[in-house]
């Protein structure tokens, strides 16, 4: 819509709402100008907002992701933003797969009352039997098979789109891309660039965004992370954890954090004497990468290696709150920006546990960790171990690295998160309503 | 709030929904063209896609290494002086062709050239990236082995100070 059609339908809104319409002027045939030069989708987003700004309704707010029937940290980030503005809104989760709401409250304890779940299916996949709708199986060739979620974005005041998938035209009248990462250069069905705002989960994110994107997005709101216990705080073991996904391709690189161990075990055995490192992920069932992690554990004779797949919740945070020591490698070998983490939450739940973290020095972790301050940041194999090997030694800064750590952590935390959700969302319904 | 204006909003909004039922294209929609043509720029690639793109061109330079020069079909619309117009065209063309052809010949041997050099310095990038990447490896391991064992040695020696001070109380 132009500025000076914009202009006739933010009065024709004003006129509705001060009463000033003139009487016997005929609405309807207004209303048909408008969708006769900027499209039917224009005039119906005049006639949702009068609706809101008239008081005829509560806004209403959707949000989607291809991947809400999946466990993940940016599904948990969608999520817990529609639970945050349950108070603004009424919210529909849009999905394309089957879910329910007790799904969601299960797998990230949140509570959705009140919202709404709509699943749309999308034939393109549904067709091909995937399980996980990959945009990057969409070609210009076909039809683009994401505007059936296009089209359901322009029935709502406020889209929010969580996915990393750029190929949905927001029609709403005004639209949210919670970007988690850039993963693709624009190329077809390019869309990213539409939507009213932009929203990152790190500055690393926006750099990237600017970078392969041309732009710069518009708020920055870290993603919440809540494994902070107020239970009594467990008594620290001679524990090494590492908390990452066992993906196939094995961009979280346990493999290098294992080889890193052995080799302390094979050349000073007496330092890690009563260590153990454990490494928990989930994984999908005949991962190659980690049958080959588990070749690689198989002949210790000390055992002190362990890897620990799909556990449940509780027995992870358990490891947390043991955990003296958190390594996270993802990204010390990359090729593409996606492979270093994009934010690090895993880094975070074991910050908010008083595990100190000795991680990449690269992507989101370095605005999570100080170096020096709160954990350590490093570039190589050798630098883990060098400040691995400080930390074993000196119980004493290993606790004040901890404290430090259990601080930062803070400033992530759900609260927090939510804070900053209601704040940006606040401001965008207040001049949706005021005009 | 006047009552009939709500009711004229709501069935309006009712009315709009079910038309758009009936639209299928999104571009009628929105009465606009909603899909853009992107050239990805070299510079913005990723290590990752460096590769397929190299291959890409490569391939695409072979394809239009060879510069012909299209014959030109020459015809005539005058009914009279057409032949002589044709022939005196032709001779004139075949005159020029010796020129541009030399100029031609020039430009491809050139361009094999150029394509020749190129392909040997991807070549020699590709080899000196398996390298270097060997090289990494090596390092690393050496830098996490002289770490540990550095470790090992400043251990040893504390504890061989130790001894020596507990020897010299006893």
């Amino acid at each position: 819509m132009n500025s000076q059609d914009n202009d006739r339908s933010l009065k024709l809104i004003q006129d509705l709402k001060s009463g000033s319409w003139p009487a016997g002027s005929d609405l309807s045939l207004e209303i048909e100008r408008i969708s006769s030069q900027e499209g039917l989708q224009a005039a119906l987003n005049v006639l949702l907002r009068a609706e809101v700004v008239l008081g005829l309704r509560r806004p209403t707010l959707a949000i989607y992701d291809h991947a809400f029937h999946l466990i993940g940290g940016a599904q948990k980030y969608g999520l817990t933003l529609a639970s945050a503005l349950r108070d603004f809104f009424d919210i529909t989760i849009i999905a394309n797969k089957n879910i329910r709401l007790e799904d969601f409250g299960r797998w990230y304890g949140l509570d959705l009352a009140g919202c709404a779940v709509k699943v749309i299916k999308i034939p393109f996949f549904e067709d091909r039997g995937a399980s996980f709708l990959d945009p990057a199986f969409v070609s210009t060739k076909v039809e683009n098979p994401f505007h059936i979620v296009s089209r359901e974005s322009g029935n709502t005041d406020v889209f929010v789109n969580n996915s990393m998938n750029e190929m949905v035209f927001p029609l709403s009248n005004i639209s949210v891309l919670v970007c988690h990462f850039p993963e693709r250069l624009p190329k077809g069905y390019f869309y990213a660039d539409r939507y009213t705002y932009v929203v990152h989960n790190s500055r690393y994110t926006a750099e990237w965004i600017e970078r392969m994107w041309k732009f710069s997005p518009h708020q920055h709101i870290y993603p919440p992370v809540d494994l902070e216990d107020s239970a009594t705080v467990l008594p620290k073991k001679k524990l090494i954890l590492s908390v990452a996904r066992f993906e196939p391709e094995g961009t979280k690189r346990q493999r290098e954090m294992v080889e890193a161990f052995l080799k302390l075990d094979r050349l000073h055995q007496e330092i890690i004497r009563g260590w153990k490192f454990i490494l928990v992920g989930g994984s999908e069932p005949n991962n190659r990468y980690l049958d080959e992690l588990n070749g690689l554990i198989a002949d210790l004779p000390r055992r002190n290696i362990e890897l620990k797949v799909n556990i449940p919740a509780a027995e992870l945070h358990n490891l947390y709150r043991e955990a003296s020591i958190f390594w996270h490698l993802c990204g010390i070998v990359h090729d593409h920006p996606s492979e270093v983490e994009h934010f690090g939450m895993t880094t975070v739940e074991a910050m908010q546990n008083r595990a100190v973290p000795i991680v990449y020095d690269g992507g989101g972790l370095r605005e999570i960790v100080e170096h020096g301050v709160d954990g350590f940041r490093v570039r190589t194999k050798g630098e883990l171990l060098q400040y691995s090997m400080e930390l074993i030694r000196h119980p004493e800064l290993t606790e004040k690295l901890g404290i430090a750590a259990h601080q930062k952590a803070q400033e992530f935390s759900r609260v927090r998160f939510e804070e900053r959700i209601r704040t940006f969302f606040g401001r965008i319904l207040r001049d949706y309503r005021q005009l | 709030m006047d009552e009939t204006i709500d009711q004229e909003v709501r069935r309006l909004k009712k009315d709009l929904l079910r038309r758009k039922e009936e639209i299928g294209d999104l571009r009628k929609l929105v009465n606009k063209e909603i899909d853009r043509e992107f050239e990805p720029e070299a510079f913005d690639l990723t290590e990752r896609e460096l590769e397929p793109f190299i291959e890409k061109s490569l391939a695409a330079v072979k394809d239009n290494l060879v510069l012909k020069a299209e014959p030109q079909s020459l015809t005539s619309h005058r009914r009279i002086f057409g032949r002589p117009v044709l022939y005196f065209k032709r001779t004139f063309m075949n005159w020029v062709d010796l020129y541009t052809k030399m100029i031609l010949d020039k430009q491809n041997r050139y361009n094999r050239h150029s394509f020749e050099l190129l392909k040997v310095l991807v070549l020699r990038s590709r080899w000196s990236r398996d390298k270097l990447k060997e090289l990494e490896e090596r390092l690393g391991k050496c830098e996490e082995s002289l770490v540990v064992l550095i470790n090992k040695a400043q251990d040893l020696q504390a504890r061989l100070e130790q001894e020596e001070g507990s020897a010299d109380t006893k």
